[in-house]
């Protein structure tokens, strides 16, 4: 009973990932990262680089949450039903997970400050642990072994580029670029396989 | 005398399976319509609804009648009374499950 019980609310928490629609939104805004680290020599000479480097992935990220609402509009919604997640401190886990995120982002940018110059080169290991973490736990509240995959996955290329000595915006631009392309790929399997096997409901 | 693990005092409204999954996928969420309570459930659409009314009667679920654009939607909630019964419910299995050697 207890089985049941805990199936059905791990089933509930995989909601939002049923479809595949998050792991295509987040490989977009992920390669669009990419593209941003590489283009960054160039975009620092500007004088609105930051502004360019801040700017396009939120007004990304705005367009792509308003073409997904549409996108499970027509599909997800009639098909599997429509969910609400706890938000903000409604999930006093998420707001635990998101303050050790928040303080191992700080401690990742006070030790590439302290180390000087030095320490960009290990840049992408740091990229890589912090994505490895993100990662890491999703697959622990979806049991989503996939996102397990893509932790190790990230840390490993991480570590690699760092020992490669890749530079930073070299580095975690290969580091967003893999593990976008990855992301899409799992949403487009995702999206592919619950438009087969998921009917629309009739009404 | 050793006491007999029992369940004899179990909140009934809970004890039944459909009742039960309904308020655990309710309290790991914020809310849910009624389609996919239904898919979750595998129930009918009668049963679904006479199981959501015993709930709401019990108050331990909110029922939500709203839109969502031009389209009607059900959305259900679980209320803090009801997430502290199934809490309780949940407790009260894990410990008749243990005394059992389950």
């Amino acid at each position: 009973m207890d089985e049941r019980i805990q199936n059905a609310q791990r089933r509930a928490i995989q909601y939002w990932f049923v479809d595949g629609l998050a792991e295509l939104s987040a490989g977009v805004t992920s390669l669009l990262l990419a593209v941003l680290f590489l283009l960054w020599g160039e975009l620092a000479k500007t004088r609105w680089s930051l502004l360019i480097f801040f700017l396009i992935p939120l007004a990304v990220s705005v367009v792509l949450r308003l073409v997904i609402q549409k996108v499970k509009q027509r599909i997800t919604y009639p098909r599997t039903g429509y969910v609400a997640p706890l938000q903000g401190f409604e999930n006093k886990r998420a707001v635990l997970i998101a303050a050790a995120f928040a303080l191992l982002l700080l401690a990742v940018n006070a030790t590439l400050a302290i180390q000087g110059s030095t320490a960009v080169l290990w840049s992408s290991s740091l990229a890589g642990l912090t994505f490895a973490f993100v990662f890491g736990w999703i697959s622990y509240v979806t049991g989503l072994r996939r996102f397990a995959f893509l932790a190790l996955f990230t840390a490993g290329l991480g570590a690699s580029l760092g020992f490669l000595g890749a530079g930073y915006w070299t580095g975690v631009a290969v580091l967003c670029g893999c593990t976008g392309v990855i992301l899409l790929f799992y949403g487009i399997m995702g999206l592919r396989e619950y438009s087969r096997q998921t009917p629309s409901s009739a009404g | 005398m050793s006491s007999h693990p029992s369940l004899s005092d179990v909140d009934r409204l809970l004890h039944e399976p459909s009742r039960s999954v309904i308020l655990a996928i309710l309290s790991a969420i914020k809310s849910a319509d009624f389609l996919y309570l239904q898919r979750e459930t595998g129930l009918t659409k009668g049963n679904l609804t006479i199981h959501l009314s015993k709930l709401e009667e019990a108050g331990y679920l909110r029922i939500e009648k709203t839109y969502r654009g031009k389209v009607p939607l059900t959305l259900c909630h679980i209320t803090p009374s009801g997430r502290e019964a199934f809490e309780g419910y949940r407790q009260q299995l894990k410990r008749f499950v243990d005394d059992t050697g389950g």
